[in-house]
């Protein structure tokens, strides 16, 4: 088992028991409907975006299911972020940063695997869990220093 | 990698999907983009869509470059400076811009009309010399290119349906026997895959999935643009019929070949992708299945050339300054979090005052001049810290980069009042818990002052008895001319336009008249009005406060915690 295996490993172990049902199909539906609200604000920089998941978390907040809700718009916050990061779209890798640690904590808080939130969205959740392990261990080096 | 497809016999076409010119960089920019299509001619490229940046300066100025020769003939055109640049002349394109869904209104000249044409025919060479493929290309561009650039250039168009357009063009197509139906269309939709050349496709959205949906079956490939990403899918049409639909990525950044097979009957038998990235051999640290290219030694030559050109001319010295012209930057400790951590848009600028003063200058009977802080892009300074500093083309062109068109209109004070007010619009100021959204300050013109009280709430924030013209109170049931740029006068010249960063209040203004444009206005400001004894003099704002005042100690913490500096509202930064 090679080290970023085993480092995912490790994550899958610590997220996976559930302390009460997570309801996965409404983490689908707002990454949706933030997808829908916030993607094209993504253009030659992903500042405007970066504010459009930030309004959208701030109407999470009024919501029932606020922690859910959040988790779903930072987590596609991130992702769209990433996504453009591999065409090279200006401060991209920053916006996925900041998005970072917000999502990660509420995971945390709610106990989701890295999969099975991986799974809530379609796309390769190898590579995507990676590269959020390899972003998570940056950010936790340049806060180190 | 292009080179193949100009080759005598080759098979294949280099085609593009718009925005090919426009928001270009200065090489290119400072000859009014005629070096993009000397290169993209020199290239090879066969076809090409308009994308909505090719709309930026107006349908003339489109197709002087798309179908002239003719070198650019408008305010501040010298030949040899920053238009014809190359021995006096313009090359012009080689290649075909296709807009299928563009049409003149019932004010273009022959209302109903392409101004480009709709389609392209390609025949590729047969074996043994007899006749090949015939490929018919037909371009598009997003019908919401309204929403997108200046209207003053436009205003004799009509962007209508996309699949409406490229299905009727596209059984035309196929009565003139094509053996297959390429759309290049300037819209697109994203995936979420992290991966480059990924051709899964996955989670895949976006507006060009609705726009495929409504195809008929007549077209086989889509090749779209305009949302910078990289994807090869096979989305389906109303009839079911899997189209493959593609992008690129932007900027050059990468290309997708395409590979079309035909059976016997002369039909589409497969369409298949795949994107490569275009990276150059001078690149260091490539993955091992990335391959670099060497350049082109004629298009290197070319390049070299144009950026040797653009060097000249933005060097040329148009005016004086005492000091730096500044965009606002964040309050410290908010680095992170404002606006990028580089520009302020909440706080006035010297730069921004400098413009609307220029702008005041140009603009003919203006009294008041409004300057959107996001359009003021850069500080420009001596690079010696030594003043008065000669200014020069390229500083400007890093300011004011959009080539937007000046407008005046005839507004009320109430208007001016209600317009100020959308400086701290909440749906563009983001609820209370966006904290780099401060509101979009709109500079002005030094004749022009009044106050505000951060702790009013929104809409009842500008004090009416503090607005100042020369001294004197604005009445708020008299008019005065107004001078802006076309991007913020967005709803004065198309009242159905979105509303351009949230300033609604523009919409009911009259008598819209049309100016120059906003950076040669700069540039002739400066070389009109300045000298090395007499340089313009900036001041910079004190807390982001000059000309815009704040009532004393009037805070405002709305906008969250993360929005607070060192345990204070954002009082203590100007906001």
């Amino acid at each position: 088992m090679n080290r970023k295996a085993a480092i995912l490993g490790l994550l899958f172990f610590s997220f996976s028991a559930h302390s009460e049902p997570i309801d996965f199909s409404l983490i689908t539906k707002v990454e949706v409907q933030t997808r829908d609200v916030c993607q094209t604000e993504i253009d030659e920089d992903t500042v405007g975006f970066k504010k459009c998941i930030l309004k959208e978390a701030s109407i999470a907040k009024k919501l029932p299911n606020q922690k859910i809700t959040k988790l779903a718009i930072y987590y596609y916050g991130w992702l769209a972020s990433i996504v453009a990061s591999k065409n090279g779209i200006q401060t991209s890798e920053e916006t996925a940063l900041y998005f970072l640690p917000k999502f990660r904590r509420i995971q945390k808080e709610l106990k989701i695997s890295d999969l099975d939130l991986c799974h809530t969205i379609q796309g390769d959740c190898v590579s995507r869990n990676a590269r959020m392990i390899q972003m998570e261990n940056k950010g936790n080096a340049a806060s180190s220093k | 990698m292009t080179a193949q497809a100009t080759a005598a016999g080759s098979n294949t076409a280099f085609v593009a999907a718009g925005d090919l010119v426009g928001a270009s960089a200065y090489d290119s920019a400072f000859a009014h983009d005629e070096p993009t299509i000397d290169l993209l001619s020199k290239m090879g490229l066969l076809v090409s869509s308009v994308g909505n940046h090719e709309f930026d300066m107006g349908i003339t100025e489109l197709l002087r470059k798309a179908t002239s020769t003719s070198c650019y003939s408008g305010s501040g055109a010298v030949i040899g400076s920053n238009t014809c640049v190359v021995d006096g002349a313009f090359p012009g394109a080689s290649f075909q811009y296709l807009a299928a869904n563009v049409t003149y209104n019932s004010t273009g000249p022959t209302p109903g009309a392409n101004p480009l044409p709709a389609t392209f025919i390609k025949t590729f060479p047969g074996a043994n010399g007899a006749p090949g493929a015939k490929i018919g290309f037909i371009g598009a561009v997003l019908s919401g290119t309204p929403n997108e650039v200046s209207g003053a250039g436009i205003s004799t168009l009509s962007f209508g349906d996309e699949a409406a357009a490229i299905n009727t063009q596209a059984a035309a197509l196929k009565a003139q026997g094509v053996n297959a139906v390429v759309v290049l269309i300037h819209q697109g939709g994203t995936t979420t895959s992290t991966i480059y050349g990924d051709t899964t496709c996955p989670g895949f959205s976006g507006a060009i999935a609705p726009i495929v949906a409504n195809l008929n079956n007549n077209v086989d490939v889509v090749v779209s643009g305009h949302t910078h990403t990289d994807y090869v899918c096979k989305l389906p049409n109303a009839a079911g019929k899997s189209v493959l639909v593609t992008q690129s990525g932007y900027y050059g950044q990468g290309l997708t070949s395409i590979n079309l097979t035909f059976n016997n009957s002369g039909s589409v038998q497969s369409a298949s992708a795949i994107n490569t990235p275009v990276v150059n051999d001078t690149s260091t640290g490539l993955p091992t299945d990335v391959v670099p290219l060497a350049a082109n030694s004629t298009i290197k030559n070319a390049v070299q050339e144009y950026g040797s050109l653009s060097n000249v001319q933005g060097a040329v010295p148009i005016g004086w300054i005492a000091g730096p012209l500044t965009i606002a930057t964040p309050p410290s400790g908010c680095a992170s979090n404002c606006d990028s951590g580089v520009r302020d848009k909440g706080l006035e600028s010297a730069a921004g005052d400098f413009m609307a003063d220029a702008f005041k200058a140009t603009i003919p009977g203006a009294q008041i001049v409004f300057v959107n802080a996001g359009g003021v892009r850069a500080t420009v300074s001596s690079p010696t810290n030594t003043y008065p500093y000669n200014l020069t083309y390229a500083n400007i062109a890093t300011m004011a980069p959009f080539n937007n068109v000046l407008v005046s209109a005839t507004m009320t004070g109430a208007q001016i009042k209600a317009a100020l007010e959308q400086q701290w619009n909440p749906t563009i100021v983001a609820a209370d818990f966006a904290p780099g959204n401060v509101g979009e300050i709109l500079d002005v013109n030094k004749e022009f002052t009044y106050t505000w009280d951060a702790s009013q709430p929104y809409g009842s924030r500008i004090i009416a008895s503090s607005m100042m013209l020369n001294g004197t109170p604005i009445n708020l049931s008299s008019t005065y001319t107004v001078g802006m740029q076309a991007f913020i006068a967005g709803q004065i010249i198309n009242p159905t336009a979105a509303a351009p960063d949230g300033f609604t209040a523009f919409a009911g203004s009259t008598n819209l008249q049309y100016y120059g444009i906003d950076n040669q206005a700069l540039n002739a400001y400066l070389t009109s009005n300045t000298t090395q004894a007499n340089p313009y003099v900036p001041v910079q704002p004190v807390a982001g406060q000059f000309r815009i005042h704040k009532v004393v100690g009037s805070t405002d913490c709305g906008y969250g915690s993360s929005w607070v500096v060192a345990g204070t509202c954002a009082n203590a930064d100007g906001h």
